[in-house]
């Protein structure tokens, strides 16, 4: 990759102050780490809907999904799965961060969350209630929070924010480009802090649409696995407290990492699938690290998109090869879905927490279940087994249906 | 950040006054309503749960004349959804507008797609779903799947117009146009791209007519057979909509740019901000305290530059969205003068993203320097009257308590290539 000069004005930084999580590895981000130092998948048999008829019965399911402290009496008939694991992530990013609620100037909070299909699950309890002519009062309720805008506005509501808010809605890299918009926010002084990521809840939509693209596996997946057979789907949510760095010192809060840099792109070769070249790719991690001003050889781990379809994986090893050059064998890239399957909407902010676990921790974790990589996929991918390694900067990936592709660079504080 | 003027370099629509800004706006300043009731047989109405039921709405703001072929050039094409359509075509129509068509690689990577929707693909959805609480999860259909994500109008568009840079997809309720358009402005101040292309759409069908119909929002006089939304008329506490469908688009751009090419701008775009107002809100629309909505709103629309002399509203038909924009007038009448006033969703209904729509006429008035006011519409007069106008604010309100002003300024023709060269 060609390199470019770094920006020349100084630019507020923007930090990581609390991150929350939810996946199937558990309830909160301490969960979350513990798997990314484990060894065992958190895919399992889905319980959610009936998946007979399907030759793929397993997803990353949150097995647990407790009443949000701070859910309004009047919003719990109403809010879907996702809202509940957006807000769920939401109060443990801002206890993790040391903020309370109600915030001190509601104007100078922004709200953030992606997500592919808000409360979708819950819609298709009302159309299938509508096909069989039940209407019901509680499903009309319901209906206010279908929207892929709803985990937003929840949390947006219960935080009592009043600076801007968005709900960026790009399939698979919803949660990454949330981020890379709040940090934009703050970056131009619209907010002070901004509480962003993605949440998405499986949905039978999705499980049966992927499983009639033929993309999902049968067995937990397997990314850059020559014998690959496809993703795995996840749910769950992660939040984090994005703050200038000005303003979280000011407070004394500590930064956990930050969000350096972020590049968008998109394909725009094919509905579904990637570039060949992968120049969308290619164009979000030069995007990314240009923004951030970082040499590709400062770069110590990848948090791939790494979903275990054959083509995404060739295709992301092919532009992490372009973009990092001379210095891509020597980089750990791991693939965390294989840990707790591929969050969609959440993907993206879910992974920038396991990216922030690795730079705090010093710890590359692995891409479980690789057994025999495939020749199209040559790098580090630190098959099965974690280990320790100092990361002072790292990139995390995430790809989406429409060509769209985000990389976000984030730093040790 | 750059603080360097955005200008509005083009314009594209597909609604229910008709496709392509000229004629949508011979329409609009003509009050032509766009609202009709579609024939049963419609295929539109056949994702419904019922759509041969006696009481199946039909009546709303549909397109029709609209001939996908005539604008997109994709292979795609045939994969489309019909709400990718709509919006692939708007965004031709503004790129090509523009002078945009084709664009080079330098330009292509530094272009920014961003698209604003409520509901996205809900037709599609609505046959997908059907099929699988019919036959089972096995099935779900593989060519309809990647339809049915709220980018996939995104995706499609940058295939059509080898827009290569950022794509996003934004999602706010009633006021996912005016978020749209925010977005943009933002990754241009960024400098994230040069020029950034902006659409939003929304698409009605049977199913989303049958939710709001449970919701007991959908206005009666959309059974009626001269139904046209006008305010006032309303049968629940909350009020009532008449639903539409449609897509706009705008294409933004540094205004230095713009001059640098030689694109001729319909205006400046003063600026957009996202704010919320706190405290009790209807689920459907506005906290009820509707004086505070008002002056929140126009502390955000507070742009350096000439008062506001027009506004283009949000009335929809909810009690709350009428009473911001009557205290919004109230707020920005000056010695017994209102500004011009159009709540041009009465001629095409209310969807999701019709704030994109808003800020197409917007535009399109302030290149002409007029704005068709809505006094004289509401007594349906042959032809509404013109207001001359300088500086437009479009009113973006959602549920949640969402506010989102946009304000455009106009661009005197005689300094339009003067103040797009200004210094930032």
């Amino acid at each position: 990759m060609e390199h470019r000069e770094r920006p020349q004005e100084p630019r507020t930084r923007v930090v990581v102050t609390g991150v929350g999580a939810i996946t199937a590895a558990g309830g909160d981000a301490a969960a979350l780490r513990a798997a990314l130092h484990g060894e065992r998948t958190c895919i399992r048999d889905v319980t959610l809907f009936d998946t007979d008829g399907l030759r793929v019965h397993i997803a990353g399911e949150v097995s647990d999904v407790p009443e949000p402290r701070l859910l309004p009496r009047a919003a719990r008939v109403r809010a879907s799965r996702s809202d509940r694991f957006a807000l769920l992530a939401a109060e443990e990013a801002l206890a993790h961060a040391g903020l309370s609620v109600p915030f001190a100037d509601p104007r100078r909070l922004g709200v953030a969350i992606g997500s592919s299909t808000g409360g979708m699950l819950e819609t298709e309890s009302y159309f299938r209630t509508r096909l069989a002519a039940q209407t019901s009062h509680v499903w009309r309720r319901r209906l206010a929070a279908a929207t892929v805008a709803a985990p937003t506005d929840l949390v947006a509501a219960v935080l009592g924010a009043r600076g801007p808010r968005l709900s960026p809605s790009t399939a698979c890299s919803s949660g990454a480009i949330a981020l890379a918009l709040a940090a934009a926010w703050i970056r131009s002084g619209a907010v002070d802090v901004a509480v962003a990521g993605g949440s998405d809840a499986l949905t039978r939509m999705t499980y049966t649409g992927f499983h009639a693209l033929q993309a999902l596996s049968s067995e937990p997946c397997r990314p850059f696995d020559r014998e690959r057979r496809g993703l795995s789907l996840g749910e769950g949510a992660g939040i984090l407290v994005l703050e200038s760095e000005q303003h979280a010192r000011a407070r004394g809060a500590v930064a956990l990492a930050e969000l350096a840099g972020a590049g968008m792109s998109c394909d725009a070769s094919h509905p579904t699938a990637p570039h060949g070249e992968a120049r969308g790719a290619v164009l979000a991690l030069e995007s990314a690290l240009r923004d951030a001003g970082v040499r590709p050889g400062e770069i110590d781990y990848v948090n791939a998109h790494g979903t275990g379809t054959v083509q995404n994986d060739a295709s992301e090893t092919l532009a992490l090869k372009r973009v990092l050059g001379e210095a891509a064998p020597r980089v750990a890239v791991s693939s965390t879905k294989a840990l707790i399957g591929h969050l969609l909407g959440a993907a993206g902010a879910v992974e920038a927490i396991a990216t922030i676990i690795a730079i705090d921790d010093r710890w590359a974790p692995p891409t479980l279940h690789l057994r025999e990589p495939d020749p199209a996929c040559d790098l580090d991918y630190v098959p099965n087994r974690g280990r320790p390694l100092a990361i002072a900067t790292a990139l995390s990936n995430s790809y989406g249906f429409g060509g769209n592709n985000c990389s976000l660079v984030l730093r040790r504080a | 950040m750059s603080n360097e003027p955005i200008v509005v370099t083009g314009l594209g629509a597909v609604c229910p006054l008709g496709t392509g800004i000229e004629s949508v706006w011979d329409a609009f300043v003509a009050g032509r309503s766009g609202i009709r009731e579609l024939a049963p047989g419609d295929d539109r109405l056949a994702t419904g749960v019922d759509p041969t039921a006696p009481d199946a709405v039909r009546r709303a703001g549909w397109v029709r004349g609209f001939q996908p072929r005539e604008h997109v050039r994709s292979a795609q094409l045939r994969r489309m959804d019909w709400c990718s359509r709509m919006a692939v075509a708007a965004l031709r129509q503004a790129s090509e507008d523009a002078g945009l068509v084709p664009l080079d690689d330098a330009t292509s990577v530094r272009t920014a797609l961003v698209v604003g929707s409520c509901y996205g693909n809900q037709r599609e959805t609505a046959v997908y779903l059907k099929r699988v609480f019919a036959s089972g999860p096995a099935a779900g259909q593989p060519l309809l799947f990647p339809n049915l994500v709220l980018n996939a109008a995104a995706g499609y568009a940058a295939i059509e117009l080898d827009v290569r840079g950022p794509n996003v997809c934004v999602a706010e309720h009633e006021a996912s146009g005016e978020v749209a358009i925010a977005t943009a402005l933002d990754l241009l101040a960024s400098g994230t791209c040069d020029v950034a292309c902006v659409a939003a759409v929304d698409e009605m069908g049977s199913v989303l007519l049958d939710a709001l119909s449970d919701l007991r929002l959908l206005h009666p006089d959309a059974m009626a057979p001269e139904g046209e939304q006008r305010r006032g008329r309303r049968t629940s506490r909350h009020g009532t909509v008449v639903p539409g469908e449609g897509a706009a688009a705008l294409v933004l751009e540094r205004a230095s740019r713009a001059t640098a090419r030689g694109a001729k701008p319909y205006a400046t775009v003063a600026g957009a901000r996202i704010g919320a107002v706190g405290g009790d809100c209807s689920p459907y629309g506005l906290p009820r305290d509707v004086d505070a909505a008002a002056s929140e709103l126009l502390e955000l629309a507070h742009f350096p530059g000439p008062e506001l002399d027009g506004v283009l509203g949000s009335a929809n038909g909810l009690v709350l969205r009428d009473a911001l924009d009557d205290a919004i007038l109230q707020r920005l009448c000056r010695d017994d003068r209102r500004p011009a006033y159009a709540p041009f969703r009465r001629l095409v209904g209310d969807w999701g993203a019709a704030g994109a729509l808003g800020a197409v006429l917007a535009s399109r008035a302030l290149r002409a320097g007029e704005l068709p006011d809505a006094e004289i519409a509401e007594h349906r007069a042959e032809r509404p009257t013109m207001k001359r106008v300088t500086r437009l604010l479009l009113v973006g309100a959602a549920r949640g308590g969402v506010l989102v002003p946009v304000v455009f300024d106009r661009v005197e023709p005689s300094a339009r290539l003067d103040r797009a060269a200004r210094p930032s």
